[in-house]
């Protein structure tokens, strides 16, 4: 009962300013939730940097910014010389602190890519979440690796980004590290379920967590849970986990809801749907859904 | 007939400016507070047949309009703060292997993160010795949204005829200020394309400086091939440790500006020939610096405003003049203390100097300016 009754107390602070209904601030809570306060989260830029308002933060421990490629890095820093004073006596195992990355999709897809590359080579021992917006949200949402095809960014406005959605999940767990997981924060039980595994084990371990933009991605902010649950409902967003070597689909949707039933609620996808519904694009789009459950619909099964 | 007019952001004129003098190529990356420069580019450029590229980090922003302007093509990025710190290995390599290309470089507060969303004129000597080793170094600082986009058409036109990468510097408030511009038609603007190679493609040294300081630029693509490296090299682009090589190719590098200043050098003067006083200002500030000097003349003080518009080159032999006709200069910036250097410098200090330094994120007002001005006097 303890636990329950912990586990629905926020322990990041209220009051952040950061957009009404961000999916990513949802995500943080939870993570912070379970993680508390004994923790040193650091951070690449990105929308959550903005989450201090002077003088305040809603963070209970320490935080850390470092430049947008190598938060990891600044990680690996923080690690280290914790390692050293655990080791030297001069603080005890539980005074001691988890650490924590907290980047955007821009710096985990793009340009922190190699940073954390590294940090897994390495083996440090740190929980990466990645709040995954699907743009350079901060900036005024320009298209970043992990942007869907066809979506309006400030940057792809003219026919909707060109690109498709870099796969990070397979790029990381290619590099074999403890612990690899996609969630989101409107599956919160799921969610809730792999920042306690990830929390539990020790070495690099890497959540994906895609957040539902309202700013950026056009919708209105009472409907954040709503496109998150659609996200996952229509396979878009596949809920799967790396861990010992094996991909686990976590929960595979017995019958997939249309992906413009998602596409639909958001304004970046508009132009698919006005003037007249752009049957090729969304065939094209639905069809990618398709090809991907398709393709592991042999080695998959669901968890019990 | 009428010109096209449209209310413009700074950072919009200064992308318009671009397309004017034929850039066909944005690598870039989105940092506040230049990335309207990057949407604009965004929209504009695939109706030109040109062609935008949002990269994956600063570094490969800038790496992306060498290889494109090596390839022909007139290139752009545009960045800020904590982006132009990291483009600075390629802006040497720039330099040394003699590619050009623009970067704008809208300031913010800083050092590191800073005030994104904060002016600053902090980084005039980043735009000179940002990157390391001896090199040239073009920065052009303009203050109004009609100017920032014809001296983004200059800036291409400099680094066409230099061969080197130039700097457009303004700033929060002139790239997020909106104002009204004529669009130039083609033609009103001088546009200069880069000399082409004409020896034929067996001949072909790309620093050849045979014919003169500036070697002919050929494409690849072309008929001609060649090999471009960040090493210290000869005329033919391959490495050399070769003492005298080494150091008649660095000398040169530096000889294409120093023996070109008149032509590179622009600046404007107001109210300056009878000026007892002289400020000297440049970018946003320059214009809290006009009106004071309209101030001061008002309650009869002679204030005269020195506006350099290429900040480096700095325009030292004219500022060294006017030095002699004064009886003080004072030096508003958005910075700590870093244009006022040069001009302590160049004019050997023969008149009392001082400068007003503010770095809180807000613009230098006219009324410190005329305050500054009547404590020195």
């Amino acid at each position: 009962m303890s636990e329950t009754k912990q586990s629905t107390q926020s322990r990041l602070a209220p009051g952040t300013p950061l957009c009404a209904g961000c999916g990513g601030l949802q995500a943080v809570q939870q993570l912070y939730r379970i993680l508390g306060e004994r923790t040193v989260v650091v951070n690449a830029a990105g929308c959550m940097t903005l989450l201090a308002i002077y003088p305040f933060t809603p963070f209970a421990g320490s935080w850390l910014y470092t430049a947008m490629a190598c938060a990891p890095a600044g990680a690996q820093g923080v690690r280290d010389a914790l390692d050293i004073q655990l080791a030297k006596g001069r603080i005890s195992a539980e005074e001691d602190l988890s650490t924590v990355v907290l980047t955007g999709d821009g710096a985990a897809y793009g340009m922190g890519l190699s940073a954390t590359s590294a940090a897994i080579d390495r083996g440090l021992d740190f929980l990466y979440l990645c709040y995954d917006n699907e743009g350079y949200g901060n900036t005024g949402h320009q298209y970043s690796p992990a942007t869907p095809r066809a979506a309006h960014t400030a940057t792809s406005r003219v026919a909707g980004f060109a690109g498709t959605k870099k796969d990070l999940f397979a790029i990381w767990a290619a590099h074999r590290p403890a612990y690899v997981a996609t969630a989101i924060a409107a599956e919160p039980q799921d969610l809730a379920r792999k920042v306690k595994r990830a929390a539990a084990l020790r070495g690099p371990r890497l959540l994906i967590v895609l957040a539902p933009c309202p700013t950026g991605w056009g919708f209105e902010p009472a409907l954040t849970v709503k496109v998150g649950q659609l996200a996952v409902e229509t396979g878009i967003w596949p809920l799967k986990e790396y861990v010992d070597g094996r991909i686990v689909h976590n929960k595979i949707p017995r019958e997939r809801q249309p992906l413009a039933d998602y596409l639909r609620l958001q304004g970046r996808f508009a132009h698919l749907f006005e003037p007249q519904r752009d049957e090729r694009r969304l065939a094209e789009l639905q069809q990618a859904v398709d090809d991907y459950w398709r393709e592991i619909a042999g080695n998959t099964r669901p968890s019990p | 007939m009428a010109k096209k007019v449209a209310l413009l952001q700074g950072n919009e004129a200064c992308a318009y400016g671009a397309l004017y003098a034929g850039c066909s190529f944005f690598g870039g990356y989105p940092i506040t507070p230049s990335t309207e420069v990057a949407e604009v580019m965004s929209k504009e450029l695939p109706k030109t047949g040109g062609k935008f590229i949002q990269m994956e980090d600063e570094i490969a922003a800038m790496a992306s309009i060498l290889g494109a302007s090596l390839t022909g093509a007139k290139a752009l990025t545009a960045s800020s703060g904590p982006g132009i710190s990291l483009k600075q290995e390629l802006i040497g390599y720039a330099c040394i292997a003699e590619i050009p290309c623009v970067i704008v470089n809208v300031m913010r507060g800083g050092p590191s993160t800073g005030m994104p969303t904060g002016p600053s004129q902090s980084d005039v000597m980043q735009a000179k010795w940002g990157t390391h080793g001896d090199h040239p170094a073009i920065a052009l600082a303009p203050a109004s949204c009609q100017e920032i986009f014809s001296e983004t058409v200059r800036a291409f036109n400099l680094a066409e005829i230099y061969r080197m990468p130039v700097q457009v510097l303004l700033d929060e408030i002139n790239g997020h200020m909106r104002e009204r511009i004529e669009f130039p038609e083609p033609g009103d603007l001088e546009v200069v394309d880069r000399q082409q190679a004409t020896v034929s493609p067996a001949d072909y040294k790309p620093f050849d400086d045979s014919q003169g300081d500036i070697p002919p630029l050929a494409s690849f693509g072309s008929e001609y091939r060649y090999h471009v490296t960040g090493l210290n090299k000869a005329a033919d682009g391959f490495p050399t440790s070769k003492p005298e090589l080494v150091d008649a190719e660095q000398r040169r590098q530096l000889r294409k500006i120093e023996a070109n200043r008149a032509a590179i050098e622009k600046n404007e003067e107001y109210l300056i020939d009878d000026a007892e006083v002289i400020v000297v200002a440049y970018g946003t500030i320059s214009r809290s610096a006009r009106y004071a000097v309209d101030v001061l003349r008002k309650e009869g003080i002679k204030a005269g405003l020195f506006r350099p518009i290429t900040l480096w080159p700095f325009p030292e032999q004219r500022m060294a003049e006017l030095a002699g006709q004064a009886k003080a200069i004072v030096v508003p910036e958005m910075n700590l203390g870093q244009l006022i250097l040069e001009v302590e410098r160049v004019t050997r200090r023969v008149c009392p100097i001082e400068g007003i330094g503010r770095v809180d994120g807000e613009p230098i007002t006219p009324a410190q300016i005329v305050a500054k001005v009547k404590e020195v006097l």
